[in-house]
């Protein structure tokens, strides 16, 4: 330790002096919860409860101009990410242009094959992309997988993993977040349960809508820095089986 | 717009006769500050407050450990953890890490601290350009005022101005229209954003458990600028730290709900370190800053130690009456309203700052809305004590030997019945050219002007309780010998 650094946990250790008598060993004041409960309720959580936490994260989106929509297929949600594509207007470049995550889920959905997006451009977040930094500054849309999704709040969760990068969900001007229905959770408390089982990662994001501003005479005005628009197209019935089988828990490098 | 060397009493006048920020804060209070009492009256665990309030204190209690652990965590990731005693030594190491690594343009998410060490100044002096990115701060920053909310910093200023502002300073066509001054703002920054070679932002709580920091934003500029410069330094008040991640959950939630009623915030990033081996994007360093520059004082005293319990959500601003009607300006710190009353003087001189605490008026209405339940009257009002009687611990000399020669007369005067009847009587006749149509007491000269130029007085009256007691009211009664009306009377 440097020396500054033990002159400044020295003088806390003299001030909170008084406290001595009532100091626990660490072990016991960093106890994680108990998630063993938590998760237990997930793993025994029914179609029809899912279904219900559905309806309430689509119920907390609206105020958020968080635009939920479901998809029971997979050809349905690709032709919903084709609707989106296609009455977007470019913000910050004359093209639209697509940048998606190097995800099997997004890649299993071909938009490549469909004829309505022919003429915009895709991009990949892969490894082997070098340019990801100007793809995403030129992309007008950014294609993300979430790892979990939250009722409570209308929120997603996103690990940062390689090929997965933080900037998709943030820099182009639409955000569309693609959620299997089996990895919607009730709160904070289930996701965190969730998030701690995932040790090894650099960042996370927990995002819940477009981004927005009221610090001028307090009007609500969508898209201050990030995303002035964000979609979440929750998979259910088969595509969320299929999705399901991307998404193995504690594994970031299968997809 | 304040200038910095107004005094209290005139900045409050400036606030109280700006007509756009009184119209703010009215709408600003009716919404949010009612909106965090709803909040918590209806809570499911009602408990929650008291509960994690037990565990800010005891967090603190353990602070030093906590903190080298924390720094262990972040040093494993790969990141960078400098411990900063002063804002100087926090100052030297940003500036000293800017130079080595060429860095000439900082772009800045909102940081409190960062105001409070006034590392803007030392960075722009050498010829760093420093961009705020938050919508109010940057609009703030442009036109050369300062925040005056903790979570709406340009609340002082209304959309005509903004819009002059952005003619000036973008060279747009003027406009008034918010969304088209927002869009403006958010091209002119995404340049900012995006070239930027270094983000320097604050941390909402640290977690030692993961370590990871938390930062929550609307904007999704903390989000821009810890993603895309190659440098990332976080600077932390060293009280802000969760041991657990259920800790920093539960004070994640009482925060946005604090300041904004909003479940979570649009984003909120926990990050730690560099980007690792395979990660497309984030910062190549990450630096850590843990600032003390003073908290270990309050730390130290068991009388203010709550006050470090504080996770800045705002929300005692959003309900206090005096900051309704003064604005932010009057505080002459980077953290105003009730918190800002208690810790500025406590950071930055108790005599140096003697107005803020006794400007409040201890209604207890911070204390109800406080999402850490922390009593700010009681430790207002223990400052109003050192202020009166000194204290050579916290370097406080008694803040006007005249009035405490007052009070002092007045203890005297208040103990003998027959010398208080007596001045009693002067007073009646004295006030009585005083005493307006309307029945009350208007501004009075000399010495009383400060006392009644702002408020009025009820006059006193023709015959006091005791007199009337006399006289009248205990006429029959004064034999009774059960003393039970007299314990009444001593209880009321």
């Amino acid at each position: 330790m440097t020396p500054e650094r033990v002159a400044f946990l020295n003088r806390i250790r003299t001030a909170v002096a008084d406290t001595t008598a009532e100091r626990l060993p660490l072990e016991i004041l960093l106890a994680p919860a108990d998630d063993e409960p938590l998760l237990a309720a997930l793993a025994g959580r029914t179609q029809n409860q899912r279904m219900e936490l559905l309806q309430q994260l689509i119920a907390n989106a609206a105020p958020l101009n968080l635009q939920v929509s479901t998809c029971a297929t997979l050809p349905e949600a690709a032709g919903r990410i084709a609707a989106i594509a296609l009455a977007s207007e470019p913000e910050f470049s004359g093209q639209k242009t697509l940048i998606l995550h190097e995800h099997r889920l997004l890649q299993t959905l071909a938009l490549d094959t469909l004829t309505e997006l022919e003429d915009i451009p895709k991009h990949w977040t892969s490894r082997a992309n070098t340019r990801v930094r100007a793809h995403t500054l030129a992309a007008s849309i950014g294609i993300t997988v979430a790892d979990w999704g939250i009722a409570e709040s209308a929120t997603i969760v996103q690990l940062t993993r390689p090929g997965r990068p933080r900037s998709t969900s943030l820099v182009p001007s639409v955000h569309i977040a693609l959620l299997p229905l089996s990895r919607l959770v009730a709160d904070l408390a289930e996701a965190f349960a969730l998030v701690r089982r995932e040790p090894e990662h650099a960042s996370m994001v927990l995002i819940s809508g477009p981004s927005k501003t009221a610090d001028i005479e307090a009007c609500m005005v969508l898209g201050a820095h990030g995303p002035r628009a964000m979609h979440l197209l929750v998979l259910t019935g088969a595509a969320d089986v299929a999705a399901s089988s991307f998404l193995v828990a504690s594994c970031s490098q299968c997809c | 717009m304040i200038e910095r060397s107004s005094s209290y009493s005139e900045a409050a006048r400036a606030g109280m006769h700006n007509a756009c920020l009184q119209k703010s804060l009215r709408n600003l209070q009716a919404r949010y500050g009612k909106g965090a009492l709803d909040i918590w009256q209806s809570l499911p665990d009602p408990s929650l407050r008291h509960r994690v309030k037990a565990r800010r204190m005891q967090t603190l209690a353990h602070l030093d450990q906590l903190l080298a652990l924390l720094a262990e965590g972040i040093e494993a990731q790969g990141g960078q953890v400098y411990f900063a005693a002063t804002a100087e030594d926090a100052n030297r190491y940003v500036l000293d890490l800017a130079r080595r690594n060429g860095v000439r343009r900082v772009v800045k998410g909102k940081s409190m601290l960062s105001a409070e060490i006034g590392i803007d100044a030392v960075l722009a002096a050498d010829g760093i350009e420093v961009v705020e990115t938050d919508l109010g701060e940057f609009i703030v920053q442009i036109a050369g005022s300062s925040a005056s909310h903790i979570i709406a910093p340009c609340i002082h200023m209304d959309r005509q101005q903004i819009g002059r502002l952005f003619a000036d300073q973008l060279g747009i066509p003027y406009n008034e229209d918010p969304p088209t001054l927002t869009r403006a703002a958010r091209k002119a920054l995404r340049e900012k954003l995006l070239t930027a070679d270094m983000g320097l932002t604050g941390c909402n709580l640290a977690c030692v458990e993961t370590g990871q920091i938390s930062l929550v934003s609307n904007e999704g500029n903390i989000r821009m600028a810890t993603t895309m410069p190659k440098i990332h330094v976080a600077l932390m008040g060293m009280e802000r730290i969760a041991a657990t991640l259920d800790d920093q959950r539960d004070l994640l939630q009482l925060l946005t709900r604090g300041a904004a009623l909003q479940k979570l915030s649009t984003y909120v990033s926990f990050l730690g370190g560099p980007r690792r081996e395979g990660d497309p994007d984030g910062p190549e360093a990450f630096h850590l800053v843990i600032v003390d520059n003073g908290r270990s004082r309050i730390l130290a005293d068991p009388e203010f130690r709550e006050v470090l319990a504080c996770i800045r959500c705002g929300a005692c601003l959003n309900i206090c009456p005096v900051y309704g009607r003064i604005g932010g300006h009057a505080y002459h710190s980077p953290y105003s309203g009730p918190i800002g009353a208690v810790v500025t003087p406590l950071l930055q001189g108790i005599n140096r700052h003697a107005d803020l605490c006794k400007g409040e008026t201890l209604c207890g209405a911070c204390r109800d809305v406080c999402p850490v339940d922390n009593d700010l009257p009681r430790m207002l009002a223990a400052l109003r004590h050192k202020l009166a009687y000194g204290d050579p611990a916290w370097q406080v000399r008694p803040h006007k030997r005249l009035e405490a020669l007052g009070f002092a007369l007045w203890q005297r005067i208040i103990s003998n019945n027959w010398i208080y009847e007596m001045l009693l009587r002067v007073v009646r006749a004295l006030q009585r050219p005083f005493v307006n149509p309307q029945g009350v007491l208007g501004p009075l000269p000399g010495l009383k002007g400060g006392w009644t130029e702002g408020r009025d007085l009820p006059p006193l009256a023709a015959a006091s309780f005791r007199e009337r007691w006399r006289t009248t009211l205990g006429r029959g009664r004064a034999q009774d010998p059960a003393g039970s009306h007299k314990e009444q009377y001593h209880d009321a």
